[in-house]
């Protein structure tokens, strides 16, 4: 069995480029001296206390948090109905609809970003704030649809044709019949979106002002300026964070949730 | 003016298919009517017309003098038997069969009330709490039965709704189903393609083909005296011959055919010179070694052992191929190649008139 | 009909908020009210040297890491497809989408741990006597290299992982097969079958590559400068929007071309089996 030896030192070289780094970060910031080193050459978690107590993480987390929060609603809330439209109803201009809402994968973030910063702050339409509601909407949007078709694709029509037999509107058929049994599919899209949107870089870098910014944009600011084990500290806070919730999502939901 | 009145009705997907041309139907009250046709015939889209999810491009549906051709389905009042089911996989027994009361703002002891006798009806005493996909399939449709018919419906509508279940299950289903629909005396259309079913449940049949209805009775007026080419092979008769009418005399028609003239039963009016199909069944012929009045001649292709009889297979005078059923003991000396004579007894030889209009 | 008006606000949504504004600024980079048409900042971008070099780097860094993450991918994914545990294989794919969603930032940042001054191999090297001073790994395309592998070996995986599972039963598993045939069976059976999903894997990294921003901007800094890293320094630095949005169109027109491209090749390899 040569063969067999040989993919799966493929497949430690592949793991060990993909999460060997996170678990160099995560000795890092232990480090009691001021500077990245690996391996540590003692042990604290003073740094962890800096940087969940310093201002502008603080901030910035809260105003990535909700802005992640805000943005996967507005997209849960445009995106479903046109899932649920196009699942079920053939119509004039559906591969047109089918096409806008895929745009957003279409086009790189940051293109859309500059776009977004050229057009609405720069021209004074929008606030800073109200422009990275609408982009990172934008680009959470397309994960909602594909999620939502995929559940309703499984889901027979016929059990709304029962519950209109019964005496059900339409509408009332849908939230009563159709968004129990596709609640799943909806929630992983809501943690997918979530997760994207607080992640987001490309678009957020372009769309920053006075004391408005997202945590990953004000992390590359600092870092710039200060070469210490506190960002260590932070980045294993999100990676541990991340790693839960993934392992959440693939307990309860299955793998294929987050593909 | 019969309580369900189907007038002209005609059915198209995406505006240029058309399905349903011209349909005309009326059920009486507290009648049982099956739908029986080949697949594809459009039973499915005249029931899904019915309950008001496809809407017509002409015709009218009448239920006790309303006109309900553009009413929206959920304010149709209509029970509908689907064959897949359709248990909201989320709710348990009793909310599945509660919903449609729920629909309606019962209140709470009434629907409590009304739902346990729905399940004892059906016999799911015992299951309210289960979820659809912890019953069996026979379990499921009860379900399926139960909710149809607890928000007691103008109109009962079922669409092959044994289909899935296996043989056994299909005929004692069969028999609830009947017994369940005399009981509450529901107006129910019945949708099948297996025509023992449509015989042993219905009040009347209507056999359809090609998006018509061909024939319109009884079970035993479809299964015995099919007046159309079409009914009468997809009731299981046989073409064995083709000839003209050479004279009639009283219901019975002189059929000439290449051969001989026979002597037929007609099922409808035929008038002398008209080209007829002779029908019969596999089982109302016998095998003969002398010619005779209404025998034919004819060479046995094959022999096949069924158990309780013996099936041959016959080359008719016409070229057509046609079955025998007989008993064993008949036939013992008979193999495969001998020429032997068919005998169809007259009440048993149907004359149709040959083209389709 | 009614049912469709409620189309209507994300439709809506998506071409005033968001095609609109892209629209707008690829017209203005190429037509003006004031000027009429002006071609004069795409040449810049195409003569220029900081442009240029940068442009070249971006396609070539795809390029390598495409390849690469190919060349690791396709046997980690044959690895993980012929497991027969599920939820080992199922624990394995979770980890593989892992770094997808961790915060980018963060998963850089990892990096600097264990390229830095101080950093794992620095350390490593010096240990193993190898080197006495430690080398400067960070700011250089091998890094940039390295962060870009990280970040894109998972959407090659999962391409992989699926093309793979979707195989017909009765293709042997390679892993299962002996010795001296496993190449033939490698070149001559899973590459055209997998044809679809080898593509589609390289078509993610590469244009991920050409777009990605954070790796670049924090393992390359201007040393390296790429094509991404070049559009933000336009916006944020010398503040030439002209520049920038031409430097926008161009990586859009590059992410559409590689589409294209695979788009083609994988109907090429579909129609030709
Ligand atoms: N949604 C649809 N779009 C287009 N054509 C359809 C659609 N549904 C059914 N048809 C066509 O309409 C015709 C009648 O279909 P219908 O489902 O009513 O047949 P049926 O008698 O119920 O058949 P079966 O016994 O197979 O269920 C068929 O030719 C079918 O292909
Ligand atoms: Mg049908």
């Amino acid at each position: 069995m040569k063969i067999n030896r040989w993919l799966i030192f493929a497949l430690f070289i592949a793991f060990a480029i993909l999460l060997g780094p996170f678990i160099v970060i995560l000795f890092a910031s232990f480090e009691p001296s001021s500077t990245l080193r690996f391996p540590p050459t003692g042990f604290t978690l003073s740094w962890f206390k800096k940087v969940i107590s310093m201002p502008m993480f603080q901030k910035s987390f809260i105003f990535s948090l909700q802005l992640a929060l805000y943005s996967s609603f507005l997209a849960l809330l445009l995106g479903v109905p046109v899932a649920y439209i196009t699942a079920r109803y053939s119509f004039r201009g559906k591969r047109f609809v089918e096409l806008v809402t895929t745009l957003p994968v279409i086009i790189p973030g940051m293109v859309a970003g500059l776009a977004l910063l050229k057009f609405f702050v720069l021209l004074n339409v929008f606030s800073v704030k109200t422009t990275l509601l609408i982009g990172h909407t934008a680009i959470v949007l397309p994960y909602v649809v594909r999620s939502t078709l995929a559940s309703l694709t499984n889901l027979p029509v016929s059990i709304e044709e029962a519950a209109q037999s019964l005496g059900a509107h339409p509408f009332k058929s849908f939230v009563l019949v159709v968004l129990p049994n596709i609640r799943v599919g909806i929630i992983s899209a809501f943690i997918m979106t979530f997760i994207t949107s607080f992640n987001n870089v490309p678009i957020s870098l372009f769309l920053t002002g006075p004391g408005i910014s997202t945590l990953p944009i004000v992390m590359m600011t600092y870092m710039e300026y200060y070469y210490n084990p506190s960002i260590a500290a932070l980045s294993t806070l999100l990676i541990g964070a991340t790693l839960g919730v993934v392992l959440l999502v693939q307990k309860i939901f299955g793998i294929s949730k987050l593909l | 003016m019969a309580f369900l009145e189907i007038i002209d009705l005609s059915v198209a997907y995406q505006s240029n298919f058309v399905v349903l041309r011209n349909l005309n139907l009326s059920v009486e009250k507290g009648s049982f009517l099956s739908l029986l046709g080949p697949s594809g015939c459009g039973k499915t889209t005249t029931l899904r017309t019915l309950a008001g999810f496809l809407s017509p491009i002409n015709g009218k549906i009448i239920i006790d003098g309303k006109d309900y051709t553009r009413i929206p389905p959920h304010k149709r009042n209509m029970g509908i038997v689907f064959q897949s089911y359709a248990l909201f996989p989320h709710l348990n027994v009793f909310e599945n069969i509660a919903f449609g009361l729920k629909m309606r703002k019962i209140n709470k002891s009434e629907i409590n009330q009304k739902v346990k006798k729905a399940i004892d009806l059906v016999g799911l005493t015992g299951l309210e709490n289960r979820l659809p996909s912890q019953l069996s399939g026979g379990q499921q449709q009860r379900v399926g039965i139960a909710r149809a018919i607890v928000i007691e419906p103008d109109v009962l509508l079922m669409d092959e709704p044994l289909s899935n279940l296996d043989a056994n299950l299909r005929v004692e289903m069969r028999n609830e189903i009947r017994r369940i629909q005399q009981r509450l005396g529901i107006t129910t259309i019945y949708v099948t393609h297996d025509q023992s079913e449509a015989v042993a449940l219905s009040d009347q049949i209507a056999v359809m083909n090609s998006g018509k209805i061909v024939q319109l009775g009884s079970p035993n007026q479809v299964f015995s005296n099919p007046q159309k080419r079409f009914v009468a092979n997809f009731m299981g008769f046989q073409e064995i011959a083709s000839g003209v009418v050479e004279e009639l005399q009283n219901e019975f028609a002189v059929v000439r055919t290449t051969e001989k003239s026979l002597r037929a039963r007609m099922t409808t009016q035929l008038n002398t010179g008209e080209k007829v199909v002779l029908c019969a069944r596999a089982r109302r012929m016998n095998i003969d070694r002398r010619d005779g009045e209404n025998k034919l001649p004819t060479q046995i292709i094959s022999k096949i052992f069924q158990g309780e009889n013996i099936s041959l297979i016959l080359k008719m005078p016409n070229g057509n191929s046609a079955s025998v059923e007989v008993e064993p003991s008949q036939v013992e000396d008979l193999s495969e190649g001998d020429r032997v004579f068919v005998h169809i007894p007259q009440d048993h030889l149907l004359a149709i008139r040959e083209e389709e209009e | 009909m009614k049912k469709y008006l409620v189309l209507l606000p994300t439709v809506l949504f998506l071409l005033v908020f968001f095609l609109v504004p892209i629209l707008s600024i690829i017209v203005e980079s190429i037509y003006q009210p004031q000027k009429g048409w002006v071609a004069g900042k795409y040449l810049q971008f195409f003569t220029q040297r900081i442009s240029r070099v940068a442009y070249t780097r971006s396609l070539l860094m795809s390029l390598l890491v495409t390849v690469v993450s190919l060349a690791i991918g396709y046997p980690s994914a044959l690895a993980i497809v012929s497991l027969k545990s599920d939820s080992l294989k199922s624990f394995l794919m979770t980890l593989v989408v892992f770094p997808l969603m961790t915060n980018s930032v963060a998963r850089t940042f990892s990096w600097l741990a264990v390229l830095g001054r101080e950093g794992l191999i620095n350390n490593l090297l010096i240990s193993l006597k190898l080197t006495d001073s430690p080398r400067r790994l960070l700011y250089t395309p091998g890094a940039v290299f390295f962060g870009l592998l990280q970040l894109f070996l998972p959407l090659m995986i999962i391409s992989l992982v699926s093309a793979l599972e979707n195989l017909p039963k009765e293709v042997p598993l390679a892993a299962k097969s002996l010795g001296a045939n496993a190449f033939k069976l490698f070149t001559r059976v899973y590459i055209p079958l997998t044809v679809e999903g080898i593509v589609a894997g390289s078509t993610l990294v590469f244009t991920g590559c050409i777009t990605a921003y954070v790796t670049p901007a924090v393992l390359g800094g201007s040393r390296v400068t790429m094509l991404s890293t070049l559009l933000y320094q336009k916006t944020s630095v010398t503040l030439d929007w002209g520049m920038a949005t031409v430097i926008a169109v161009v990586m859009f027109a590059t992410t559409l071309v590689v589409n294209y491209l695979s788009r083609k090749i994988s109907s090429l390899g579909v129609s030709r089996q």
